[in-house]
């Protein structure tokens, strides 16, 4: 038969050994606690910053707000609800020296609900403007014919496609 | 945060929740009751505004909530039900705390709390997320159907739209309750499934054993990112355990509702992420196994196809129907299928990528953490100690353990586009609640608890 320790005692040391395995946890998974506590410092300067929109600048970066601006400037120019913009890859504002990771289409109409296709798309017909980069600024253009369109085509689709 | 809107959502998910256990004569006690009524209150409430769109009844607030408040109601009705399982949460309501505990509960808490935090504040973030059901659910609010201008866009790149209407249902729901970025019903599951586990685990271990094993559970940094980051998988982990969880109560001598319940909460996990339904099949032989010399053949099938049969029909309705007779584009399912299924060797191949780029690979660490091992380890003690005689509890939980150990690479085999970088990575997440499950019955754990039991 085992002596049981009284409960005070009892629990007292149980308190000691969870302290003791927290502890060890936190150790053993550092970095991981780490990252939490990077959370939570975050914490008040995002509890300052209410605005969704800000939210997503903050969260998209460049995506968000290199998509918004092409948006707008057809938004401005009355053109929005009628463009199909083709948008270059990244790896081509990569090139061009423009930190702006595309968004696919339907992340890019979920951001600015402006209508677009990738250079590989299977649909070409609608296209009506296009993005480039022009003395390292994204410039938008009215497609002019059909030769025009393949060119561009032909030339965006030198660069690596990715998601 | 438009906090009323969300207590009163989370109160209309719960009524239902309480409904559903009702409806299926599920009897708990309240510390496992509570956060199970919250789970199955977020999976009933997303299939609301799928059936909606189902019948054309276009999405707006008041449809959705008329149809929310309609849908808890209708699943009270049975009066007689529902009131005892009202009573007897009631009657039942006990709290204890221990002293030792407070230090876990509190890191615990803390852990928990960032994790709302960041899906509350953070907008939707996986491309997953932005490319499918997050853009289908903006829409949808905007245009009052979730079969919206979003399919009129370039779709070439992502497959994410036709995926099932879980998180699409969901977001239209919590955006309409005021919520921009929605998310929220991710905090609901996460916040219930932690009460859940902490629950389970102490039913069978020393308290301070059970603070310990959850903590090294939520410190799994893939699994705690996905509970900010809303998708289908950790919801899918969830509710795949809950049927787990469910068939080892009836294999423990509950009645034949809880296989029902079983199968219904297995049908949930497949409407979340429609692969689910092959590892469903992959129970059938332990059904079998179980029940094997107590029931004639029929009886026996009859219990499999009764498994099966909701994952059958919510995969026939919210993936070959929607996507074949409602959608604008067509998107072939059996085009995905591997056409070549006399090769194994793609099965092998992600067999083996599996443990050397995910688990045990150098990204292994900062993607589960060491909880593996913890697993591993404790499992060699027991099996030595115990010469291999495990209990029958801990022999199903560790069955499910190996179901998705081995249906993971079977389903990167099955279906090529299940990737291992992205599919196969997260759907590794639902293998750690059926590993802490199993851990709680471990009887080196178990006869620790005793020793720590004697100290209070």
């Amino acid at each position: 038969m085992q002596a049981t320790v009284p409960n005070r005692r009892g629990g007292l040391l149980l308190l000691l050994t969870g302290l003791l395995a927290i502890s060890l946890i936190i150790a053993v998974n550092r970095s991981w606690f780490n990252r939490i506590a990077e959370y939570w410092r975050a914490f008040p300067l995002q509890a300052a910053q209410s605005d969704p929109e800000a939210r997503k600048i903050s969260r998209y970066g460049n995506a968000y707000i290199l998509s918004r601006s092409i948006a707008l400037s057809l938004e401005k120019a009355g053109k929005k609800e009628t463009a199909l913009v083709l948008l270059p890859p990244t790896s081509y504002f990569k090139a061009k020296g423009l930190d702006y990771h595309v968004p696919e289409p339907a992340v890019f109409y979920y951001y600015t609900s402006l209508k677009t296709v990738r250079p590989d798309t299977r649909d070409t017909a609608g296209i009506n403007y296009v993005v480039s980069v022009e003395n390292k600024d994204i410039a938008i253009r009215k497609i002019r014919d059909k030769q025009q369109l393949s060119n561009i085509l032909a030339e965006y689709r030198k660069y690596t496609i990715t998601l | 945060m438009n906090i009323v809107a969300l207590l009163l959502l989370t109160l209309l998910q719960f009524i239902s929740g309480i409904g559903v256990l009702a409806l299926f004569n599920i009897s708990l006690r309240n510390g496992l009751k509570i956060p199970l009524a919250l789970l199955l209150g977020v999976a009933v409430s997303s299939f609301v505004p799928f059936v909606l769109q189902l019948l054309y009844v276009p999405l707006t607030a008041f449809s959705v909530f008329s149809a929310l408040v309609m849908t808890a109601l209708l699943l009270n009705i049975n009066m007689a039900r529902t009131a005892e399982q009202w009573a007897a949460m009631f009657r039942n309501i006990r709290f204890t705390l221990k002293l030792y505990e407070l230090p876990f509960i509190l890191l615990i808490t803390a852990i928990v709390l960032i994790s709302v935090w960041r899906c509350y504040y953070l907008p939707p973030t996986p491309r997953d997320l932005t490319s499918g059901p997050e853009v289908l659910a903006e829409y949808a609010v905007r245009e009052h159907t979730m079969i919206n201008s979003v399919f009129n866009v370039d779709l070439d790149s992502t497959n994410n739209p036709y995926k099932p209407a879980f998180i699409t249902s969901l977001q239209i729901i919590y955006k309409y309750a005021g919520f921009p970025f929605g998310q929220l019903w991710l905090c609901v599951i996460f916040v219930s499934f932690m009460l859940l586990l902490y629950q389970l685990l102490c039913e069978n271990l020393h308290r301070l054993l059970a603070g310990v094993l959850l903590l090294c559970f939520l410190a799994i940094p893939e699994m705690y990112a996905y509970t900010f980051m809303a998708l289908f998988d950790y919801s899918n982990a969830v509710f795949f355990f809950l049927s787990v969880y469910c068939l080892t109560l009836y294999f423990g001598g509950k009645s034949r509702h809880y296989l029902y319940f079983a199968a219904w909460l297995m049908g949930i996990a497949t409407y979340i992420r429609p692969e689910t339904l092959v590892l469903a099949f992959f129970f059938i032989p332990l059904l079998v196994y179980r029940q094997w010399g107590s029931q004639s053949i029929r009886q026996l099938a009859q219990d499999a196809a009764t498994f099966v049969t909701p994952a059958l029909l919510l995969y026939a309705v919210s993936v070959v129907c929607y996507n074949s007779y409602y959608l604008p584009a067509q998107y072939e399912v059996s085009n995905l299928i591997n056409p070549h299924p006399l090769q194994l060797r793609p099965f092998f191949d992600r067999f083996a990528d599996m443990h050397t780029r995910l688990l045990f690979g150098s990204r292994g660490v900062s993607l589960y953490g060491y909880f593996m091992v913890l697993f591993v380890v404790l499992l060699l003690v027991e099996a030595v100690m115990y010469k291999l005689r495990f209990s029958f509890t801990a022999r199903v939980w560790l069955y499910a353990v190996l179901v998705v150990y081995i249906g993971l690479p079977f389903l990167g085999y099955l279906l090529p586009l299940v990737d291992l970088q992205h599919s196969t990575k997260r759907g590794l997440l639902k293998i750690f609640p059926l590993m802490l499950l199993y851990l709680a019955h471990n009887q080196a754990l178990a006869k620790i608890s005793a020793r720590l039991g004697r100290w209070g």
